[in-house]
Formats: C-alpha cells, structure tokens, sequence
C-alpha cells in the first residue's frame, strides 16, 4: 500500500491556496464582524444607561424648573386674587397670567385649585378637574389625561400658611425637554409617558413610566459602516490580489509549466510530434522554467542529433547489408526488398515493369581457367560497365555468381530492349583483355516486361526473364532476347520449387539422394557394378528424374550437376559407404568432359579407391558434340583406369559415326531399344542386328531397361555382357548382391560369349 | 468730604434702626380678606396709622422711612396694606391687574386698621397718607370721623402737576388746612427731601401734640 500524498497540479495547489485564504479572510471579517457587533452592543448598553441618566437628570431638572415657575406663580398677588374673588378668572388666564414667565410651564396650560382642590370655574380642558394625589412640586401622572402630559401643582399660601387654594399646570415635556437643550442620547420628540402610568413619577420609578427612544447614534453608526467599508475594501482587495495572483499562477505558471511537462512526457514515451518539439521551442515566463526548457532544448538537440547519427549509420548498415561486398552492387537482399517495395507500389495501381537479367557466358570456364581473382575482375568490371550505362536511379543487383539483374517500372518493352541493347554494346565495346584474358568476354542479357499487381510475386517476371535468357544463350543469337508480355511461358525455365530444389542441391550436394541399381554380369551373375543414380528430393517426395535433367539441361547445368554429383561421391567412398570390390557406374554428361576440375575430380577416384572399379557412363549427346574435343579427356581417363560406356544409347540415333573416334568399350542399351529386342517384328529385327553389329564391332553391350525373366533370357541370348532393371535390382539406398529371380535364369547357360572381359580384350585388338 | 459725613451719619442711623424693625401683623378684614400690617409698639399715648399710595404696600420706600422716624421717635405705628382683593398682598400690584375693590372696601379697611390700633391703646392717633394714601386718609375720616383721630398728614396729595397743585394748594388752605411745599421735592420725596418729610411730620405732629 502506497500512502503517498496526492501529487497535485501547481492550479491545484494555488487554488486550494486560494480556498484557504478566503476562508481565512472570511473569518477574520467574521470576527471583526463579531467584534463590532459587541461594540455595537457595549455602545448600545452605554449609550441606554447615559440616555437613562440623562432622561432622568432632564426630568427632575424639568420638574425642578416646572416647580419653580410654579412657585412663583403661586407667590404672585394676582394668583391669591383670583382665588378670592374669580369674577374674570377666564380674562386672567387668558391676558394677565401669559404675562408672567412661565417658560418653564407650557403657557395657558395652567390652572386654579381652590383650597379643597377643586378646579376653579369647572376646569380647563386636558387638566385634572381636581387636584391629583400626590404631593406637591413633583411630576404627577393625572389618570385619564393626554398621556403627552405630566402635572405639577404648588400650593398658594394665604397670610397664615395655610393654602388658600392651588395652581397647577401642564407640563408639555417635548416641549420643555427641547429647551434644555441637553440631551445627547434621547429623542425629545420620541419621549411619552405610558398609559398605564399613574400617580407620582419620581425616584427610581421616574423613567419606568415613560417610553422613550434612542437619539439617532450617528457618530457611532459612521463610524461603523466606516469600519464595514474598510473591512469591506480590505477584504476585497485581499481577495482580488490573491484571485489576481492565482490567475498569474494558473496562467502564467501552472499552465505553461502542465503544457511543458506534457512536452517532455511525450518526448519521454517517444511522441515525438512536430508540435510538440515546437512548443517547447517558445520561452518560459518564468526565468527558472526558461533554463530548465533551454536546457532540455539542449539535451533533446543532442539527443537528436546522436539519434541522426545513429539513423545514419544504421542506414549506412543497411546498405552494406543491401550491398555485395566484391562488386558494391545491390545484392539479392535488396533485389527483394526493392521488388516489395514495387509491389507496395503496384497495389496502388497497377504497373509495368521490365525486369534485365545479365548473365556473364562462360563465367565458370573463366574462373576456373584463370582463376577466382580473375573472375572477380571480370564481374567487378560487368558491373562498372553497366553501372555506367544506366541511369543514376536504375540499380543492379547481383542476385548470385555471374548473375545480374535490374528492375525498370514504369519502362516498356522498347524501353528496356534499348536499354539492354546499350549494355550490350557497352559490354562488348569494354576491352576484357587487359585482365590478361585471352577470349572475349559476353555477357548475355535477358528481358521481361510485364504488368504486377498486388497479388503478383516475382516468379512469373523471373520466369519470363529466365526464358528470354535461355533464349539468348543458345548459339547464333544476339546475346539479347525479349519475352514479351503476350508469350507463353516454358514452364522448365519458371523458377519453381522444383528449380530452387534443384539450385539448393548443386550448393549443398549432401542433399542429393544417391540410388544404387545393380549391374549384373550376366557370365556370372554377378551384381559387377551399382548404377549411381542422382535424385532431388522435393519435400516429401523425389523429383522425377526425367523433370530433374529436363532443369539441368535447359538450364545448362551440366557440369554443375556432375560437379556436385562427384563431390557427393567422394564424400560417400571416404565415408565408407562402398565395400571394396564393388564396381560404380556413374553417369557424366559429355559436357563435363571439358571441364578440368571435374576430370581432376574424376582422376582423382581410382587413386583414392583402387578397391573400386568404376564405369563413366557418358551421355549419348556425347556423340554429337565434335568427338575429337571428347577424345583427348576420354583416352585419359581410361588410362587412369575407368571404363567407358556410352549411355542411352539408341535413344536418338546418333551418328554412329563419332561413336569410333571416342574411346568407348561399353554400350548401354537404352531402355526403348531393350524393349525393342523382344518383339518379333521389324523394330525388333533392327534392333536385334543392331545388337549384334555393335557386339561385333567389339563393344560390350548393357542391356538398361530389363522388367522380366523373358528380357533377361532374351539380352543374354543377344550376348549382352550386362544387364540393368527391376527384374535384376530395383534403384536402392544401399548396394544390393542378391537378384533374387533373376539368378535362377542366370544359373542355367554360362555363355563364353558374354564374358566382358573376353569383350574388352577384343575391343582393345580393334583399337 | 461733606457727603461722606452724610452717607455715615445715614449708615449710623440705619443701624440704630434695625432693632426698631416692623412687626408684621395679620388682620382678618370684613370683607372676608386677610389683612397685613407693619406694626410697632411705641410708647402709649400717641400712635399714628401710615396709608401707601396708589397700589402700593405698607412697606413702599416713601412711606418706610416716615415709618421708621416716627418708631424712632416712640410713636406707636401701624401701616397697613390695602388688600385691593388681593388676600395678604406683599407686592405692589400691578396697573394692568383686575381692579375689583371700591374706595369704600378700602376706607373699610383703615377702618378696621385703626380699631384694631384703638383696641391696643395706641391713644390719640394720628392718619398719615402719601398721595393716594393721603385721600383714601381723607375719605376714610369723612366716612368714620372719630374723637381718638388727632390729625391728619397727606403727603405730596396732591400729583405732581405744578398747574394743578398751585390750585389746589389755595384750596386746602382756604378749607383750613395747613400746606407746607417742598420745594423741588419729588412726588415720592426721594433723596434727602425724605429726611426734610420726616422733619416736617415730626414738627407736625409734635405741634398738634402741644395744642
């Protein structure tokens, strides 16, 4: 459990800064608010108690006055008159007695008593009618008067103390109060004596009788909405500055700052958006943010700049990884990568693409004629030449040994011959010689043009510039060839599996299936020599043998064939694979009779293994190529103590006009002749002479092709000194003696005459 | 240096008068108002009653100091103050003030003044009135004539008016009255002409006395 503190935002932090801060302005103007408000009630209190003191001062100055007029009434002679004798006691109120001083009373409001208390004349209205109870010279609160009102009365002494009767009068108190001009903390005007006030007003009593109202505290009421202002103000601009301040943060700070942290997360996680790189590029508004940005600014400058550096070198690998290192051309890889990319291209719109495939005549007799540096030469200065010949954004691949290739899109057919027909040119104008070569140097080129799709792979194009190869090979032609887009396809020149299977055996010659098929001596039965039969396999099963060589000689692979069948062979006897005493028969192409690494090879097997006795059988074509080219190799190699058989033969009825020049001392019978001695009509006729012709010509005949006992019977009878098939010995992984039915067939008639080694010595006297 | 002598001499006398201070008496009058007195007991045999003016008291300036010589000399005095309606009046009354009363109510009054001076044996008596005082003294004699009355004294009864004294002043004399004229005395016989009064009543009375 992680209890960390939440991680806020600078805004977060400033606005809960913000929080506080009204919070705590809010309070404080609470409790001033609370502070004013006990002031307000202090003031209130005190300003009660001096209105109380001061109402009660007023008052008994006001009675205190209010008597003394009265007394002085009272002492008055015309005051005595009217109560002996009231005859124009109306006329006296009225004129004689607003005469007197009576500011303290309130003017006419005054009248007489007689001595038992008794208004004089019946009253005036708004005075007691007879005298209240109570003493005299205080304020009276008469029941029933106007409650404005307050009464005073003073008695009138006659001659002997004793009254002689009263005066009274109306004290207004509004009134009087305003005249003393001293009252700060009541309302004059506000002052009235409650109803329920009866009877003397003095002592403690004195105020409870009256309601009375505050003056108006102004002093302190300014003072206090001065105060409230004040507060208000302050806390306002408290406030404003602190929302001013959080606004800057938020603006100025926070925001700048969450974008820029933003920046560099994104850089961090690998973002790297334009406008993010932008954004930082503008300044801070805060100095210590502006050095931190300059300084990432920085760093993610080198850091871009070691990130190019290193784009760069990783582009540069790439190329080397795209490039051949011996020529500096564009390698297979790349050939590939870049016909992808075409690919990619074409799945936008369809495209037309011309695809030149250059292969170099004779590469192989050069190299091993003159040696790999000299051939290296030879290809580096293919290379230059067409390097030169075509346009910078053309490329050249080296798609392996003397093999070069190059993509045209968007070329047509005309385009690309024309192209190929400069190379050409340009190939044959380069002067060869000065790598001390002694023949020319031709390179023949093959050209397709076709239209890719989405769905396309290179196959189709390869095969078509495969054909046009082949084409351009074969003798007498000009060394280019086109296949055009409406040609069909020869499917042995298509690049399939079968072909790629094929390339990977010559590579790797372990990967060749090796067959063994007895050949039986039919003097004694015995299994002389094993047929060592090559075989492709294809996944699962094995290529056709037929399809297999169809490949071989349509792509002139010959001699790579024999090549790599030879080192397979000296690989199986240095294995031990062969007992000694058993005899091999192995097949050789005519052609590889001119290629000395394979007759170096091949004298090399009788010297290693003289425990072997083996048999070249030599493909019939031998016969057509000029025999005396095919001497000079064959005498050889029956001296270093092969025998020689010529293969297939009667297959194409071959001038047997060569077949004397060439040092053969075996036939083998083609299996379409074998089958042809059997039968009894003129085919069979024919072939049997033809046997007989050859055998006696002194060449030792093998049959190839016997399926059953009569074809056994039949071959023997002939005098064929061998014999080959299922009958005998089905093609096996290992070496096979046995020949099961066969030998019972053999067992009966030992025939002199089909002693091979009774052949051969005649042969040799025919030589 | 003469009237510094004078101010001492009146201080001197002043004092000398201060125990001679009136007594203050209260009469029930007829009329059913209460009569007030300035009252001092002199010597028996000879009295005198003073009568203010018009709307004055017993106690007005002019009539005081009559008042206080003839105490001084041991005469037994009594100066009332007409009531004029007004009961135990002190003060002068005012002019605009309801005048109910009628001369007779007032002659009534001295009347009753001078019984009540008679009852306490006061002996002859003597009437002394100052202006308005001086009439009511005469109408008062004219309406209760009485053997126990030596005399009658008016001063200044006659106004102020020089025309109307000069005709009147022959009259009295004519009538039999003896007229004595301070020269440049005011009507209220301020100043020293107040001394001269005194002087005068005294010679009067004592000349009265003799005869």
């Amino acid at each position: 459990m992680n209890r960390r503190a939440p991680q806020l935002s600078l805004t977060e932090w400033s606005r809960r800064l913000f929080l506080a801060i009204l919070l705590a302005v809010l309070g404080v103007a609470g409790w001033g608010l609370e502070q004013l408000r006990t002031i307000d009630q202090e003031v209130r209190v005190h300003r009660t108690e001096e209105a109380r003191h001061e109402l009660r001062s007023a008052l008994l100055s006001v009675q205190s006055q209010a008597a003394q007029s009265l007394h002085k009434l009272a002492a008055w002679n015309e005051t005595r008159q009217q109560l002996y004798d009231p005859g124009y006691y109306h006329y006296w109120l009225a004129d004689r007695l607003t005469q007197m001083d009576t500011a303290a009373l309130s003017g006419r409001a005054v009248q007489l008593y007689d001595r038992l208390g008794r208004a004089l004349d019946g009253g005036l209205p708004g005075l007691p009618k007879t005298l209240p109870a109570g003493p005299p010279n205080v304020l009276l609160a008469p029941a029933g008067s106007d409650e404005r009102h307050l009464f005073i009365y003073a008695p009138v002494a006659g001659g002997n103390d004793k009254p002689i009767g009263y005066i009274g009068a109306q004290v207004d108190l509004p009134h009087a109060l305003s005249g003393l001009n001293g009252l700060t903390y009541t309302n004059p005007n506000g002052l009235h004596l409650l109803p329920a006030a009866t009877g003397v007003l003095s002592g403690t009593a004195l105020l409870d009788n009256f309601r009375y109202q505050m003056a108006a505290d102004t002093d302190w009421q300014s003072l206090r909405q001065r105060i409230l202002n004040t507060y208000l103000g302050l806390a306002l601009v408290v406030l404003g500055g602190f929302l001013v301040q959080f606004l800057f943060i938020h603006h100025k700070l926070a925001r700048p700052l969450k974008h820029f942290a933003e920046r560099i997360y994104r850089l961090n996680t690998g973002d790297r958006e334009l406008q993010a790189v932008q954004e930082l590029s503008k300044p801070m508004p805060l100095a210590e943010l502006e050095i931190v940005r300059q300084a990432l600014q920085g760093f993610r400058h080198r850091l871009s700049e070691a990130y190019q550096s290193l784009e760069s070198r990783n582009a540069a690998f790439r190329d080397q990884a795209r490039r051949d290192a011996m020529t500096g051309v564009l390698n297979r890889r790349a050939f590939e990568e870049d016909w992808n990319a075409l690919l990619e291209q074409a799945s936008a719109r369809p495209l037309t693409v011309a695809l030149l495939l250059f292969d170099c005549d004779h590469f192989k007799a050069i190299n091993d004629t003159y040696g790999h540096g000299t051939g290296d030469q030879v290809l580096k200065a293919i290379c230059y030449v067409l390097g030169q010949v075509m346009r910078s954004v053309d490329h050249l691949y080296r798609l392996g040994g003397d093999e070069f290739a190059t993509l045209l899109p968007h070329a047509d057919e005309g385009q690309a011959m024309r192209l190929a027909q400069r190379c050409q040119r340009a190939l044959e104008a380069h002067d060869f010689r000065q790598y001390k070569l002694k023949e020319a140097v031709s390179v023949s080129i093959g050209v397709a043009v076709d239209d890719i799709g989405r769905t396309d792979d290179l196959t189709r194009l390869q095969a078509r510039a495969d054909t046009a190869m082949y084409r351009a090979k074969r003798p007498g032609s000009a060394r280019v060839h086109l296949h055009g887009k409406s040609e069909a396809l020869d499917s042995t020149l298509v690049a399939s599996p079968e072909v790629s299977a094929l390339y990977r055996a010559l590579a790797d010659p372990t990967r060749f299936q090796f067959l063994y098929q007895p050949v039986v001596r039919l003097a004694d039965g015995r299994a002389e020599y094993h047929e060592v039969l090559t075989r492709v396999r294809l996944g699962r099963d094995v290529m056709r043998p037929e399809r297999f060589f169809e490949i071989v000689r349509n792509r002139r692979l010959e001699k790579d064939l024999d090549l790599a069948v030879l080192t397979r062979l000296h690989q199986e006897l240095a294995a031990g694979a062969i007992p000694p005493g058993d005899g091999l028969a192995v097949n050789l192409f005519a052609q590889s009779l001119a290629c000395t690494d394979i007759l170096t090879m091949l004298l090399e097997l009788p010297r290693s293994h003289p425990g072997n006795p083996f048999l070249l059988e030599i493909t019939e074509h031998a016969l057509n190529q000029e025999g005396a080219d095919l001497a000079a190799p064959m005498h050889a190699l029956r001296e270093a103590g092969f025998r020689l058989a010529l293969d297939d033969f009667g297959k194409a009825y071959s001038p047997l006009g060569h077949l004397a020049e060439l040092p053969v001392q075996y036939l083998k019978v083609d299996p379409a002749l074998t089958r042809q001695l059997h039968r009894d009509d003129t085919r069979g006729r024919m072939a049997t002479r033809f046997a007989h012709l050859m055998r006696e010509a002194g060449y030792v005949l093998m049959a190839e092709g016997v399926e059953s006992a009569p074809q056994l019977e039949r071959v023997r009878t002939l005098g064929f000194g061998y014999a080959q098939g299922y009958f005998l010995g089905r093609p096996a992984e290992n070496l096979l003696h046995r020949t099961g039915a066969a030998a019972s067939v053999l067992a009966g008639t030992p025939d002199g005459q089909n002693d091979p080694d009774a052949v051969e010595e005649g042969h040799q006297k025919t030589q | 240096m003469k009237t510094v002598l004078r101010v001492l001499f009146a201080a001197l006398l002043m004092l000398c008068a201060l125990p001679l201070r009136a007594q203050t008496v209260h009469l029930m009058l007829p009329s059913g108002l209460e009569g007030r007195a300035a009252y001092h007991a002199g010597r028996p045999g000879q009295g005198a009653v003073l009568l203010h003016g018009f709307l004055q008291t017993g106690d007005f300036s002019t009539l005081r100091q009559l008042y206080d010589g003839l105490a001084e000399a041991g005469y037994t005095v009594l100066a009332p103050t007409i009531t004029l309606g007004v009961p135990d009046r002190k003060e002068n009354l005012d002019c605009g003030s309801l005048h109910l009363n009628q001369i007779d109510d007032e002659a009534a009054e001295v009347q009753a003044w001078f019984q009540w001076l008679t009852r306490r044996g006061a002996g002859p008596v003597y009437a002394l009135g100052h202006s308005y005082g001086a009439r009511l003294m005469i109408i008062w004699a004219s309406a209760h004539p009485d053997d126990r009355v030596r005399g009658l004294l008016g001063v200044s009864l006659i106004g102020a008016d020089p025309n109307l004294a000069r005709a009147w002043t022959g009259r009295l004399e004519k009538a039999g009255a003896q007229v004595t004229v301070l020269p440049a005395a005011s009507h209220f016989m301020n100043g020293l002409h107040q001394f001269a009064l005194l002087d005068w009543v005294l010679a009067r009375l004592r000349d009265t006395g003799r005869s």
